[in-house]
C-alpha cells in the first residue's frame, strides 16, 4: 500500500456532507408528504406537520437517562447471549498462533510485520463479525418476542430506543475491543524476537512531491521494467535519468529539535552499549526504500549504487551530491536505509572538483524548500521508486502510538458498523438487516468500491450493463464501437438509469477503505491524522444523523405488532 | 408412531442412537494387536495414516478438523494470497502464507514443490544483494525438508531439496559466493558482512545447522539427499513421478561428479579433487552401473554391462512369472536387452561420463586442468604473461593429448570442457596478440576451435566485455 494517501479536504467533504443532508431530508420530507396525501388526501399536510412537530419534541427531550437505561439492558441482554465467548476464541487463536506465525522466517524484521498485522486483523476480523451481527438480531427479536411492544408503552421515545441500542452495543464492541487490543499489544511485544524489538516503531514521515527525468536528462516520467505492480518507477543507472523530490516548508527549527531529540536517543544507546548503538543521526534524516532491478549480472557482490544530491530549489546552482551509497533493498532493519545528513555538508563540487563546505539551513534550504535528485550509478541497471520511498524522518513516535490509533480506527468501524446494524433492524427481520450491513461493508472494503468508481467516471470499457448485455449476446468485444444510432441511444438511455442507480448506491456506502490503518502499524509508520485518522471519524460521524432520522422514522411508522 | 409418548419417543431415539453406534464403533475401533478396528486394518494395509504419511503437525491436524470440508476453499484464497504478496514483495507475508498453506494440506505433494521452488528460485532473485539472496535459497531448501518430513513417502521431495541444495547453490550465476556462503552462514550473527565468506574474519562462521550441520561441501549434502530420494522411491509400491526412473537414480552420482568439477572450477587441483573424480567414477560405473531397474519394454536392465551380464539379465527375467509370453520372448532375447541398455545409456549419457571420470582421475587431465587455470590467472589477474603463456600452452598441449587418446574422443562433445578449452585458446590468442606473435597454423586444440565457431564467438565476446581487446 501507499503510505502518503492524499491529504483528507475537511471543508470540502463537509460542503458536500451539507448538500447530501439538504438533498436527504428533503427526500424525507417529500416522500412523506407523497404519502400523507396519497393516504389521507388533503389532511396529509396536517399529518405530516403533527409528525414533524413530535418528532422534533421526540428529539429535543431526549431523556440520558432513560438511553442509559436501554443500553445498560442491551448490555445485560449481549452478555446473556454469550457475546463474551468471543474471547474464547480470541484466546484459542492467541494461544495457538505461535504454531502458525512464529519463526516463518529467521528474519526478525520480516517476522515484525506478520506479528502486527496477524494481531490487528484477528482482532478487528472477530469484533466486526460479533458485535454487528448482535446488533442486526437485536431489535428485531426484541419485537417478535414483544419484548419492544411493552417498552413503547412506557413513556420511552423511540429514537431513545435506537440510541440505547445503538450506546449498548457500542459500549459491549468496546469492552471487548479494549480488552484484546490490550492483550494483543502484550502479545506483540512478547513475540517479537529481541532482535527486531528496536523495529517496534512510529515512524512520521514527511512525503515530498516527485518527479523524473529521462536518461538525457529532459522531464519525462520513469522506466517501466515489466513488473505488474506498476507501484514503482525506475531511473536507467549512469545517464542522466533521475528522480527529483520536492519538500516544502520544512521548518529548521523542527528539524533541529528533531536531531536534539534522536541525538540525546542516540548518545543514551552509545552509552548503554555502543555495539548495539543506532547509527548516529543527523540534522536532516531522509529514509528510502528504492528497489533494485538489474538488466545484467553486474558485480555480483556488489549491490547497486546510488546517490543522493541535495539542491536549493531556490538557487539551483548549489548541488551538494551526499556521498554514494548501496541500496539495501528490502533491508532487514529501516536503520539501515536512514541517510543522515549533517548542518555542516563538506562535499566535492560537481564542476570545480575542489572540496567545498554547505550548511544545510542558510545554503541549501533556506526557504525551507529542499530539492533531493537520486541517481543510480551503476550503468544498465535500474533503480525504482514511487513517491513515498524517500521522505524525512521526524521524531519516531512509540510503537503503541500506532498500535492503539489502529485499535481506535476498528472501534471506529465498528461504531458504523453498529450504527448501520441496528438502523437496518429497524425496518426490516434479522436475517435481512444482516445481508444488509454486511453487503454494504464488503461493498465498502473490497474493490468491488474501486470497480463502481471506475464504471461512474467511465472507466471501464464495455458501457453499463444494458450495453454489456447486448455486446455478450452480439459477441462484441469491448473494443468493438456499437453503430451509433437509435439503438445505441437507447443503450446509453437505459445505461444512464443503471448508473445512477449505482451512483446513489456508490455515495451511500460508507467508504470502509478510509479505516485500513493496520499496513501503516505493521510497517512501522505512524497513522497519519489528515489522511487517516481524520478521514474515518468523519465519515463515522457524517452517518449518525442520517441513521438516526432513518432509524427513528422506521421505529414510529412500523407496526410493532408484526412480527 | 404418533400414539408413543414422549418418553417412548425418547427411548426409541436412544435406541436408534445405540444400534448406528455399533457400526461406527466396530469400524472406528483402534489398532492393537489382538482385535484391530475395520478402519484401522485398512489404514494400516494402505498406509494411509497420517503417521505413516510423515510427522504429524497437531497444528495442521486440528487447522484441517475445524475447517471441515472448507480446506478447499481455504487453500484457494490463501493460494491466491501468496500470489499477490509476491507480486506486492511482502516476502515475510508470503513466507506466513506459504506455511499456512502446507498446514491445510500437508501431503499435496505439489503445494511444497511449487512453493519449494518458488522461494529458492523466484523470490531469492528479486533481492539485490547476493547474501539475501542465499537467505531466500535456504529457505527454499528448508520448505522442502520440512515437506521431506512431513511425506516421507515422496521421493520427489527429496530429490527437490537435493536440487536447491546441489545445483541451485553451485550452479546460479552467484555459485561462488553462494557455496561459500553455505560453509560460512551469512545470517548467523557472528558473520561480518564487511568481509568475504572465506576470510579468516569469517573462518569460525558455521554454516546453517538446519540445513549443512556436518560444515559439509553443498553438493555432498545434495548427494545425500539425491541417495536418500533413491531409498524411497525403491521402497515397495512407490514410483516417484518426475522423469525417467533412470535419470532420477543418477543423481547421487552425478551429484559426486558435480562436486569434483565444482573443485576444479575453484582452482583447486590436488590429490583432493582427483580422488574425488575417482570417487565419482566409482560410484557412476560400480554403483549407479549395476542398478539393475525395470525398463519399459525390456525387461530388467543395468547400464554397465558387457556380454555375459546382459546374457545372465536375460536368464533372470526368464525365470520370472511376472510376464506375457510376448514379453518373455522379448525380455529373454540377447540383442533386444543389448539394444535396450545401449538406448537406455544414450538417454543417460552414461558412457560419456563413465569416460569423464576416467579421464579426469588422470594425473594428466590434472595437470591440463590446473595449468590453464594458472595460466589464466597468472595473466589476467597477475598480468604476468610469460608466466601465463608457458602455463597455457604446456596446459593445451596436456589437453589434447588427452583428448586424443581413442577412449576419450567422446569428451571433445561435453560443453564444460569444450568452454574450457575454447576459453584457453581465446586467453592464448589474447596473449600472442600482446606479445605481437603470429598465430601458428597448428596448435593444440585447434580443431575443437574451429568445429565450434558460435560457441567460439560467444566466448569472445564475454572475453572482450570482461578484459578489453
Amino acid at each position: 500500500m501507499s503510505f502518503d494517501a492524499p491529504n483528507f479536504d475537511f471543508l470540502m467533504s463537509l460542503g458536500i456532507f451539507a448538500l447530501v443532508m439538504l438533498g436527504f431530508f428533503v427526500l424525507v420530507i417529500g416522500l412523506s408528504m407523497l404519502g400523507s396525501f396519497m393516504t389521507y388526501g388533503t389532511g396529509g399536510f396536517g399529518v405530516v406537520m403533527q409528525n414533524f412537530q413530535r418528532a422534533l419534541i421526540d428529539f429535543f427531550s431526549i431523556s440520558p437517562k432513560r438511553i442509559g437505561a436501554i443500553a445498560d439492558l442491551t448490555i445485560k441482554e449481549s452478555i446473556r447471549k454469550k457475546t463474551l465467548l468471543v474471547f474464547v476464541i480470541f484466546a484459542i487463536l492467541f494461544m495457538f498462533a505461535g504454531w502458525f506465525i512464529g519463526g516463518t522466517t529467521d528474519r526478525p524484521d520480516l517476522q515484525v510485520r506478520v506479528l502486527v498485522s496477524f494481531v490487528l486483523k484477528t482482532i478487528s476480523w472477530l469484533v466486526l463479525i460479533v458485535i454487528p451481527l448482535l446488533a442486526c438480531w437485536g431489535l428485531p427479536t426484541d419485537i417478535k418476542i414483544r419484548s419492544l411492544h411493552t417498552v413503547i408503552t412506557k413513556p420511552v421515545r423511540r429514537n431513545e430506543v435506537y440510541l440505547g441500542r445503538l450506546l449498548g452495543y457500542s459500549a459491549v464492541g468496546t469492552g471487548v475491543l479494549a480488552i484484546m487490543g490490550l492483550v494483543g499489544y502484550i502479545w506483540i511485544v512478547r513475540q517479537t524476537p529481541t532482535a527486531a524489538q528496536k523495529e517496534l516503531i512510529s515512524r512520521v514521515p514527511v512525503y515530498g512531491l516527485m518527479n523524473f527525468t529521462d536518461r538525457f536528462g529532459r522531464e519525462g516520467t520513469g522506466i517501466n521494467v515489466g513488473y505488474e505492480w506498476d507501484f514503482r518507477s525506475y531511473i536507467e543507472g549512469g545517464t542522466k535519468s533521475k528522480t527529483i523530490y520536492l519538500f516544502d516548508g520544512l521548518s529548521s527549527d523542527s528539524l533541529k529539535s528533531n536531531y536534539s531529540a534522536r541525538k540525546a536517543k542516540y548518545d543514551k544507546a552509545l552509552q548503554a552499549n555502543a555495539e548495539s548503538a543506532p547509527p548516529e543521526p543527523g540534522v536532516l534524516n531522509l529514509e528510502y526504500n528504492f528497489e533494485a532491478f538489474r538488466a545484467y549480472k553486474g558485480t555480483l557482490d556488489k549491490r547497486l549504487s546510488a546517490r543522493l544530491i541535495l539542491v536549493n530549489p531556490d538557487d539551483e546552482k548549489v548541488r551538494v551530491p551526499l556521498p554514494v551509497f548501496e541500496v539495501k533493498e528490502f533491508s532487514r532493519f529501516n536503520e539501515e536505509k536512514l541517510i543522515a545528513v549533517p548542518e555542516e555538508i563538506t562535499y566535492r563540487d560537481e564542476e570545480s572538483q575542489q572540496l567545498k563546505t554547505a550548511n544545510l539551513f542558510t545554503d541549501i534550504m533556506p526557504k525551507g524548500n529542499l530539492k533531493v535528485e537520486v541517481e543510480c550509478l551503476d550503468p544498465g541497471q535500474y533503480l525504482g521508486m514511487a513517491r513515498p520511498d524517500l521522505f524525512i524522518r521526524m521524531p519516531d513516535k512509540y510503537f503503541a502510538t500506532s498500535y492503539f490509533k489502529s485499535i481506535f480506527g476498528i472501534w471506529l468501524q465498528l461504531t458504523l458498523m453498529i450504527m448501520l446494524a441496528v438502523t437496518a433492524s429497524c425496518f426490516v427481520k434479522g436475517p435481512v438487516a444482516t445481508l444488509l450491513t454486511f453487503s454494504l461493508v464488503l461493498v465498502g472494503m473490497t474493490p468491488l468500491s474501486t470497480m463502481m468508481f471506475q464504471m461512474l467516471q467511465g472507466q471501464i470499457e464495455g458501457g453499463g450493463p444494458a450495453e454489456a448485455i447486448y455486446r455478450m449476446w452480439a459477441h462484441m468485444n469491448p473494443s468493438v464501437e456499437i453503430q451509433a444510432g437509435a439503438f445505441s441511444y437507447f443503450l446509453k438511455i437505459i445505461d444512464g438509469i443503471a448508473l445512477g442507480f449505482l451512483a446513489v448506491a456508490f455515495f451511500i456506502v460508507p467508504g470502509f477503505v478510509n479505516f485500513r490503518m493496520v499496513e501503516y502499524t505493521a510497517n512501522g509508520f505512524d497513522v497519519p491524522w489528515m489522511s487517516s485518522l481524520l478521514p474515518a471519524i468523519a465519515i463515522t460521524l457524517g452517518y449518525v444523523i442520517p441513521c438516526l432520522v432513518i432509524g427513528y422514522c422506521s421505529l414510529t411508522l412500523r407496526e410493532m405488532e408484526a412480527k | 408412531m404418533n400414539n408413543l409418548t414422549s418418553q417412548q419417543r425418547k427411548l426409541l431415539y436412544v435406541f436408534g442412537i445405540l444400534l448406528l453406534l455399533v457400526p461406527i464403533v466396530y469400524l472406528g475401533l483402534p489398532g492393537s494387536a489382538n482385535f484391530k478396528g475395520k478402519l484401522a486394518d485398512l489404514r494400516t494395509k494402505y498406509e494411509l495414516g497420517e503417521a505413516s504419511l510423515g510427522n504429524v503437525d497437531p497444528a495442521s491436524a486440528t487447522m484441517n478438523l475445524v475447517l471441515l470440508g472448507m480446506r478447499g476453499v481455504a487453500v484457494n484464497v490463501l493460494w491466491q494470497q501468496a500470489i499477490e504478496q509476491k507480486e506486492h514483495k511482502q516476502w515475510g507475508e508470503l513466507r506466513s502464507t506459504v506455511d499456512s498453506i502446507v498446514l491445510l494440506q500437508p501431503h499435496f505433494r505439489q503445494v511444497w514443490e511449487f512453493q519449494g521452488w518458488n522461494l529458492a528460485y523466484n523470490v531469492s532473485a528479486e533481492w539485490d544483494g547476493v547474501a539475501d539472496r542465499f537467505h531466500w535459497v535456504k529457505e527454499g531448501a528448508k520448505f522442502l525438508k520440512e515437506g521431506t518430513e512431513r511425506n516421507k513417502k515422496y521421493s520427489e521431495l527429496y530429490w527437490e531439496t537435493g536440487r536447491v541444495i546441489g545445483p541451485k547453490i553451485g550452479r546460479s550465476d552467484e555459485w561462488k559466493l553462494f557455496r561459500k556462503f553455505f560453509l560460512h552462514d551469512p545470517d548467523n550473527p557472528s558473520y561480518k558482512h564487511d568481509f568475504p565468506p572465506d576470510s579468516p574474519e569469517n573462518a569460525d562462521v558455521l554454516p546453517d545447522q538446519e540445513l549443512n550441520p556436518e560444515q559439509e561441501d553443498n553438493y555432498l549434502v545434495s548427494k545425500k539427499w539425491f541417495t536418500d530420494a533413491n531409498t524411497v522411491e525403491a521402497l515397495p509400491g512407490n514410483r516417484q513421478k518426475k522423469f525417467d526412473r533412470l535419470i532420477f537414480r543418477s543423481y547421487p552420482a552425478r551429484s559426486q561428479y558435480n562436486y569434483a568439477d565444482a573443485l576444479h572450477r575453484e582452482g583447486v587441483f590436488n590429490e583432493g579433487s582427483r580422488a574425488a573424480w575417482e570417487q565419482g567414477y566409482k560410484e557412476w560405473t560400480t554403483e549407479y552401473g549395476v542398478d539393475r531397474v525395470e525398463s519399459s519394454f525390456n525387461g530388467t536392465i543395468q547400464l554397465e554391462a558387457d556380454d555375459a551380464t546382459v546374457q545372465e539379465l536375460c536368464d533372470l527375467d526368464a525365470l520370472r512369472t511376472d510376464m506375457t509370453e510376448d514379453q518373455r520372448k522379448v525380455y529373454t532375447n540377447f540383442d533386444a536387452k543389448k539394444k535396450a541398455i545401449e538406448f537406455n545409456q544414450n538417454k543417460t549419457n552414461y558412457r560419456y561420463w563413465r569416460v569423464r571420470g576416467q579421464a579426469e582421475k588422470d594425473k594428466t587431465m590434472e595437470e591440463a586442468h590446473r595449468e590453464i587455470y594458472a595460466a589464466r590467472d597468472a595473466y589476467l589477474k597477475q598480468g604476468d604473461l610469460e608466466t601465463g603463456l608457458k602455463l597455457i600452452e604446456s596446459g593445451m598441449k596436456k589437453m589434447q593429448e588427452m583428448l586424443d587418446k581413442l577412449e576419450y574422443t567422446e569428451l571433445q562433445l561435453e560443453d564444460n570442457l569444450q568452454e574450457e578449452c575454447i576459453k584457453a585458446v581465446i586467453v592464448w590468442k589474447s596473449m600472442l596478440e600482446v606479445k605481437r606473435q603470429p598465430l601458428p597454423e597448428n596448435y593444440p586444440l585447434k580443431k575443437m576451435y574451429d568445429e565450434n565457431p558460435q560457441r567460439v564467438a560467444e566466448f569472445e565476446e564475454i572475453f572482450r566485455n570482461q578484459y578489453g581487446s
